[in-house]
């Protein structure tokens, strides 16, 4: 693997009169070519400070961010912008640019004062619009798009800049479920046909266990913990980064689970769809699945419309709806 | 989802086409509206003057009327071309505030710089009073540089002030700041123009009420440099303003200098703002209005189209105002800055309407 980005030995934070103040210390890795890196971490971890420091835009308190071999601090701006593009978290209120006109932004550090574009620089402007599948949106402002489609031409943009690396803070933070997986879908595309190599800070877990390359884990307080998604979760960084009460990060499903102590306990017995709902459910409201625990759930069903019958020392009781079922679970 | 997205786009996909072309058609029809209302404003008034008297005029012929010279010459047309230099710069100063601070009801007035400019000369022009003889003749001597320096200082002032406090409040509180720096420099001029004596107020008062008819020949040589260099620098910055609307953070990471930027257009802003309201007095609404309707005519928010289009559309709305006001009125004198008011009020509105609906604001 070929790195663009090196990083060695590097504490961030920031620098006063008063004396450095440092976030994390002792990070040593790479960011390669045509990779998509998730760094997450808990809040406070240090995230946007190594995400900034990495991108140049704040000094390390010690070691280096070297980028394409040359130190990053060293770059001057323009040149910078040619190696390296940012999609960031603000909200953009550019009124009546098209969505054209943004992504035609990206090419600002190669067009001269006038800001004339080229054929060239029409070419790559279109190139960036397919990979990120935008055709439908380009002829509308910016203002008429919906969040995740701004974004989406807002990731154009940095393509269009042509860099090496793309770091993006928090891109999908305002988006839903289907856009959040589409714009990862784009990043992959992006990092993996195209060998930009992106950097994306998230929260949002379950995307990066399942979109990412690679994960920068960046636990409190801590150096930096870097490896394949299954990984970190195999050997319990996950669970020990983000341990905290009342949450729990359940290694079979690679998500976390929130729940209090336990009030009761059922045994579960089903299959399919619905048992899993029921499950989930059951825990939801504070009850252990036990298969000794002298109540039982029995599912029946599968699709359509929910059925399931409560057994509880010789008693029968069927429930039509999940929400019946933890009434009469709660009842007893 | 992807079905409703990619009907609502085929309908809206010629918009572009249409922009385009309409731009094309736009600016010649602009140009040829300045000049005819140009023509107006030197034919319409208490005397008519036909076109072809104002074209003998125009090309020094002998055998024309001499009052119809001395009005033409000495009055309609410095005023006309003052009204033309006075909506262009104060359009393209709003344009370059609303961008800077990414607020649409940014504008010389609105933000306060008409008042700081007003100050300034109250300063300069008092001081001269106290130093000389009365206002009227210090006026006249220190018409030219002194006055405008003082505008433009009073400018700076202002400007430094609303770019530090507008990190903390939001568009409406600045331009609510800005308005109260209005009345608290006319209450100074006031306490001011009270230590010197009547006729001064007296012609203070004709100052402050905002009249391109004040622009004498004599100012020209000052006034249409110091414009040019504003025009030149909001020409020379196009391409980073247009970055700078989608905020700095996006522009500095395409390799913009925003310090740079932000500099050399605020000073352009003051040189355009600064030596306007120094020789017409204080023109309201014009600068904040004629950059929102410049994007709605166009179509856009791209620099490179809205400077050459506000210059046009400002020249062409100043000229008209001041024609509406030289219309020969049978009773009463209308003020210019009543008229500004009529036209722009009503804009203002449709603005903070049309963004509050929006959830931010648009530019």
């Amino acid at each position: 693997m070929n790195a663009v980005i090196e990083i060695n030995n590097l504490s961030t934070g920031y620098q006063s009169r008063q004396g450095d103040t440092i976030v994390t210390s002792n990070i040593d890795t790479n960011l390669n070519v045509g990779e998509l890196v998730c760094l997450i971490g808990p809040n406070g971890a240090g995230k946007s400070t190594l995400m900034r420091t990495v991108a140049g835009a704040q000094k390390a308190i010690t070691g280096s961010v070297t980028l394409a071999g040359r130190d990053i601090r060293e770059y001057r701006p323009r040149e910078l912008a040619r190696k390296l593009s940012l999609v960031l978290t603000d909200r953009v209120f550019a009124g009546m640019l098209s969505a054209y006109e943004v992504i035609a932004l990206g090419r600002f550090p190669y067009t001269n004062w006038t800001g004339k574009l080229s054929k060239e620089d029409h070419r790559i402007i279109q190139e960036s619009i397919h990979m990120a599948g935008a055709e439908d949106l380009v002829n509308r402002t910016l203002s008429e798009l919906s969040d995740g489609e701004r974004q989406k031409i807002m990731i154009a943009r940095a393509f269009a800049q042509e860099p090496d690396v793309m770091i993006m803070d928090e891109v999908t933070a305002f988006l839903d479920l289907p856009r959040r997986v589409e714009i990862v879908k784009l990043l992959k595309r992006m990092a993996h046909e195209s060998g930009k190599s992106i950097l994306l800070s998230t929260h949002d877990m379950d995307l990066a266990l399942r979109g990412a390359d690679r994960i920068w884990l960046l636990p409190k307080g801590e150096g930096m913990l870097t490896g394949s998604p299954e990984d970190l979760v195999l050997n319990g960084s996950f669970e020990d980064a983000f341990i905290s009460e009342g949450i729990q990060f359940d290694r079979s499903s690679g998500s976390f689970e929130v729940h209090g102590e336990f009030q009761s306990s059922v045994a579960l017995d089903g299959q399919g769809t619905h048992a899993i709902w029921a499950q989930r459910a059951l825990q939801r409201n504070g009850i252990q699945l036990d298969d000794q625990a002298p109540t039982k759930v029995i599912v029946k069903s599968n699709s359509g419309d929910f059925h399931c019958v409560v057994e509880k020392a010789g008693n029968q009781e069927s429930a039509q709806s999940i929400q019946n079922l933890i009434d009469i679970l709660n009842a007893k | 989802m992807a079905e409703t997205i990619s009907t609502t786009i085929s309908t809206s996909k010629p918009t572009i086409q249409v922009a385009k072309f309409s731009r094309v058609i736009l600016f010649p029809v602009l140009a040829i509206l300045v000049m005819v209302v140009f023509m107006l404003e030197l034919g319409i008034g208490s005397v008519p003057i036909p076109v072809s008297g104002i074209l003998k005029v125009m090309i020094g012929a002998e055998d024309v009327d001499a009052t119809w010279h001395t009005i033409i010459m000495e009055l309609r047309l410095p005023r006309t071309l003052a009204s033309l230099v006075g909506g262009a710069a104060l359009g393209v100063a709003g344009l370059q505030l609303q961008t800077l601070f990414k607020n649409p009801l940014a504008g010389p007035w609105a933000l306060g710089l008409t008042a700081g400019a007003q100050l300034g000369v109250a300063l300069v022009v008092t001081a001269g009073a106290v130093i000389g003889s009365s206002f009227l003749e210090n006026f006249e001597f220190l018409s030219n540089l002194s006055i405008v320096a003082g505008a433009m200082i009073g400018c700076v002032l202002v400007l430094m002030v609303m770019v530090a406090i507008s990190k903390y409040v939001s568009t409406i509180t600045l331009l609510i700041f800005g308005l109260m720096l209005g009345y608290l420099a006319q209450g100074l001029i006031s306490v001011i123009l009270h230590f010197t004596n009547q006729s001064q107020t007296r012609i203070y008062a004709g100052w402050n009420d905002g009249s391109f008819s004040a622009v004498y020949w004599e100012h020209f040589p000052v006034l249409i440099p110091l414009v040019i260099i504003g025009f030149a620098g909001g020409w020379w910055m196009r391409k980073p303003l247009n970055a700078m609307l989608l905020g700095e953070n996006y522009a500095r990471s395409l390799g913009m200098s925003v310090k740079r930027t932000r500099l050399i257009t605020l000073g352009c802003a003051v040189l355009l703002a600064g030596p306007v309201t120094a020789y017409c007095g204080p023109i309201l609404f014009l600068g904040l209005i004629v950059p929102h309707l410049a994007r709605g005519l166009f179509g856009t928010s791209d620099h490179r189209i809205l400077m050459p289009a506000v210059i046009l559309l400002g020249a062409l709305i100043a000229e008209s105002a001041d024609l509406f006001v030289h219309l020969p009125w049978e009773k009463h004198f209308l003020h210019l800055n009543a008229v500004n008011a009529l036209l722009g009020a009503p804009v203002v509105m449709w603005v903070i309407i049309k963004n509050k609906k929006m959830r931010g604001f648009e530019l």
